[in-house]
């Protein structure tokens, strides 16, 4: 088969600009990275400003805040004695310098209390989006390739009552059912009680453990993760096997799949090369979506498996009014989505060369 | 193709078994080999007792320090020695003389001295930290090595009580300076031994610090040099922070041999033939209040309003709302404490005289607001339920509440700044009786409700003699005749205290609650 288009095109499939293209878009996006960070803090700040509250109280306690020299002392501490807009322009002069400022609630600097939040939180979603990518995909293929057989049936009812079952309702059965009644699962938490976590390195247990040697640490916390993950995937899984049906479905009726089987190509080929891989690009949204969302943290499924990641954290920031921790969880999320989109932005290049060429 | 399918399978079946071997299918170790989970939903920020003011924390400091003296389970009545033997109070009340014995050691071995409880005392208010105000007023000085004097600038009967509490933990000076620690004037700035106070203890208490993550899991472990007796109940204690859903498994499954922070719902089923169950009424007091001011709402302010309100309520129905263990509130006073009002002189639900009182006060169809906080409950009480039942109680009588729910953040601003009309809330703190000093005219609750000395001259007389009381009988009788006193005038409607629960596995003895610290590690045992 004789290729198409202009020189410019063909030599962009070949990559001769496909390295500039790609340096001229990251570009792009870092900075718009840099304007998104800067519109998420002066948001953050003085939408928590508007808030009627006083995290002074709540962070002291009942006896501590009613003595004048405590709360002076606090007040003074945290800078809440100046005015709003000095407070901003303080706190991107801190930002500029990789400071995002002390915790109300923990007491600790933000970055060192995101640090330990942080990767908790990205162990689980990594494991959580491995298990939608392999089995969403798989359920949505298997489903579009049986279409309307039994198998098609009960993947769609599985796929609906996934999307249909609160997260946080799912999370508490699945405790209840594999940990207390079964005893499958180990009990909350990223390790065992007895165990210490491994040295910090990366702040993902099951890494820092081999890189300490230490094989059985690294089972336990892969232990813990299971459940966590599962009960996370279980959402994005079913929307997931969902769009990779319909998109399969209509890859399937393309005329391009009737020539390769014509051709006599391996149905395998005709499946994973062709069918698959042209089907790919929803799905690959979908799924850098599902990412960000599980990076953001999810409340509920972390508190009730005890997992100290952002969710909690957010949620702990947000009902103490602890701005800088609100201010840092913020620019986390984002930062998160961002580079999501950036790599699925990538991968779209990867899947389908017609992408690159645009 | 084919080998490269058996390797999958046998990867695997592998992965498999090695999950379930290391996963939930194992026994826990923990409750026949001397270590102790205590599953607890966790609000701590500092193991450094200078800084520390959260409950979690609390209870680890306890069990790593001790005090001069100490309160054992939930007998609040007198404070029992245990780094003081004894201790003497001048007749004004403004001195107090600790009396150190000479055998108690720190963890290293060597002696606590009066030097290092002046130390600790002195850190503690010169670091200004939140638990500083505990120091306001007192200056502590060491006599000698086993003399300790401490010095207030107005009578305070209440320092023995006080410093029973964490914040009074006794450091090992030497260490302490050794790492950056100073009871200097500067230490507010100069003091930088929380780092290390968060990695190591320096106490005399029956366990040492062994690992600490302010998020998810503190490890201590038994001092085997511990002067005093008994001496540490298990070799290790670990804290893990679990949300009290699954707490209650936890417990049941063998994970974890206590947890704390349950509500009497969540144990009612529980099975009892493998698990210890005690339910005890909590020192906190939940309370209704009506402002006092005028200008903030004339209807609550209005005293025969408020008479009609203290009539209207129906408290047994609200204690049957909070479940088994929670008591009716006489006062403000909790019970555990000497002065507090017997139960017999509790208010009870009158109709009809709620009726009559709010004719009296001439308020046509009088409607006002109710706030409470949404987004925390205590002991496992909701302040929604509350606030829709107290709604609903007077009603009947003819009032009409409209409830304002919102998150604690903005409640309390409106609480602080005296905007409520009828406020929910609770109170809890020093374990002793001038904790109810606030409630006076012109105390921090109070002023949150206007009311403000001078506008019941009977009763600042007597909040004047409960605060200068000094003895234990004279305390008490002068803390009953003012609650008295405030029950009768005050805008204030103790509603209960309620149910402390604490659920342990069978194998956990001489578990108690203990409202200072929830629970005092150094004394449990097991079998």
């Amino acid at each position: 088969m004789r290729p198409s288009g202009t020189a410019k095109e063909l030599k962009a499939r070949r990559g001769g600009g496909a390295n500039w293209g790609l340096i001229r878009f990251a570009l792009r996006r870092l900075l718009a990275l840099v304007l998104l960070a800067v519109g998420i803090t002066l948001i953050a700040f003085f939408l928590s400003h508007l808030v009627p509250g006083d995290p002074v109280s709540v962070a002291l306690g009942e006896q501590a805040s009613v003595d004048p020299v405590a709360r002076a002392a606090f007040i003074h501490r945290y800078g809440l004695d100046k005015p709003v807009p000095e407070q901003y322009v303080i706190y991107m002069q801190h930002l500029l310098h990789g400071d995002l400022g002390n915790s109300i609630q923990s007491g600790r600097p933000v970055a060192q209390d995101l640090s330990v939040a942080i990767p908790a939180t990205l162990e689980v979603a990594l494991v959580a989006v491995t298990i939608t990518v392999v089995v969403g995909i798989g359920m949505g293929l298997g489903a579009a390739l049986r279409k309307d057989s039994w198998l098609d049936q009960v993947l769609r009812i599985a796929s609906l009552a996934g999307v249909s079952v609160p997260t946080f309702w799912l999370a508490l059965v699945a405790y209840y059912v594999f940990f207390f009644k079964l005893g499958w699962s180990p009990s909350g938490g990223r390790l065992d009680p007895a165990l210490n976590p491994p040295v910090h390195v990366t702040g993902l247990y099951t890494v820092d453990a081999l890189l300490a040697g230490n094989l059985p640490l690294a089972l336990n916390a892969v232990s813990h993760l299971i459940l966590p993950a599962t009960v996370l995937a279980a959402y994005t899984v079913s929307f997931v096997a969902r769009f990779t049906r319909s998109s399969v479905l209509e890859v399937l009726e393309a005329d391009y799949i009737l020539a390769a089987r014509a051709k006599g190509l391996p149905e395998r080929t005709v499946i994973f090369n062709y069918v698959l891989r042209a089907a790919l690009v929803p799905i690959i949204t979908l799924v850098g979506l599902a990412f960000g969302s599980l990076l953001s943290g999810t409340v509920l499924v972390e508190t009730i498996f005890s997992w100290p990641g952002v969710g909690q954290y957010a949620y702990r920031a947000s009902t103490s009014l602890d701005l800088n921790a609100i201010m840092g969880v913020s620019l986390f999320v984002a930062i998160a989505y961002v580079t999501v989109n950036f790599v699925v932005d990538l991968l779209y290049g990867v899947v389908d060369p017609r992408i690159r060429v645009e | 193709m084919g080998a490269n399918r058996k390797l999958w399978i046998a990867l695997l079946a592998t992965l498999s078994m090695v999950l379930v071997a290391c996963g939930g299918g194992q026994t826990s170790p923990t409750g026949t080999t001397g270590v102790l989970v205590w599953d607890k939903s966790f609000d701590i920020k500092t193991l450094d007792p200078g800084r520390a003011n959260e409950v979690t924390g609390y209870a680890v400091i306890k069990a790593l320090y001790d005090t001069l003296l100490t309160f054992r389970g939930s007998d609040l009545s007198k404070p029992a020695p245990l780094l003081a033997q004894s201790y003497d109070v001048s007749s004004d009340a403004m001195t107090f003389t600790f009396h150190l014995r000479t055998d108690a050691k720190f963890a290293d071995g060597k002696p606590v001295t009066a030097a290092d409880a002046a130390f600790s005392f002195m850190r503690l208010k010169n670091i200004q930290g939140i638990p500083s105000f505990r120091m306001n007023g007192l200056t502590a000085t060491a006599t000698d090595a086993e003399t300790l004097t401490i010095t207030s600038t107005t009578p305070n009967p209440a320092v023995p009580a006080l410093i029973t509490g964490p914040s009074f933990a006794v450091l090992e000076a030497a260490v302490v300076k050794a790492h950056g620690g100073t009871d200097g004037p500067d230490a507010k700035t100069a003091d930088t031994a929380q780092s290390f106070l968060d990695s190591q203890s320096a106490g005399s208490g029956p366990y040492v610090l062994d690992s600490f993550d302010v998020t998810s899991r503190i490890s201590i472990k038994a001092n085997p040099h511990y002067w005093g007796s008994p001496k540490p109940g298990y070799a290790q204690i670990i804290l893990r922070n679990v949300p009290p859903e699954a707490q209650v498994l936890n417990v049941q499954k063998g994970e974890s041999q206590l947890a704390i922070d349950l509500s009497p719902d969540q144990v009612a089923n529980i099975d009892t033939s493998h698990t210890n169950v005690l339910q005890t009424p909590s020192i906190t007091v939940f309370f209704l209040f009506a402002t006092e001011s005028p200008s903030v709402s004339k209807v609550a302010s209005n005293p025969d309003f408020q008479q009609a309100v203290r009539l209207g309520l129906d408290y047994s129905g609200i204690l049957g709302l909070v479940g088994k263990g929670a008591v009716q509130s006489a006062g403000v006073m909790p019970i555990q404490l000497p002065g507090h009002l017997d139960a017999a002189a509790s208010p009870k639900r009158d109709l009809a005289g709620a009726k009559a009182a709010l004719a009296k006060s001439g308020l046509s169809n009088p409607s006002v607001t109710l706030e409470y906080a949404t987004d925390f409950t205590i002991n496992g009480v909701s302040f929604a339920t509350l606030a829709q039942k107290i709604q609903s109680d007077l009603k009947e009588v003819g009032i009409t509440v409209t409830l304002t729910p919102g998150p604690l953040t903005t409640t309390l601003a409106n609480w602080r700044a005296g905007k409520e009309q009828l406020g929910l809330w609770t109170t809890t703190g020093l374990p002793d009786p001038s904790q109810a000093l606030i409630f006076c005219p012109g105390g921090v609750e109070s002023l949150r409700a206007d009311w403000k000395i001078g506008m019941n001259a009977a009763l600042d007389n007597k909040c004047t003699q409960a605060a200068t009381a000094v003895g234990d009988s004279q305390r008490a009788a002068a803390y009953v005749a003012m609650q008295q006193e405030l029950n009768q005038e005050g805008p204030y409607f103790p509603l209960f205290q309620p149910a402390q629960v604490l659920i342990s596995a069978k194998t956990v003895t001489n578990l108690s609650y203990s409202p200072g610290w929830l629970v005092d590690l150094a004394t449990i045992g097991h079998s």
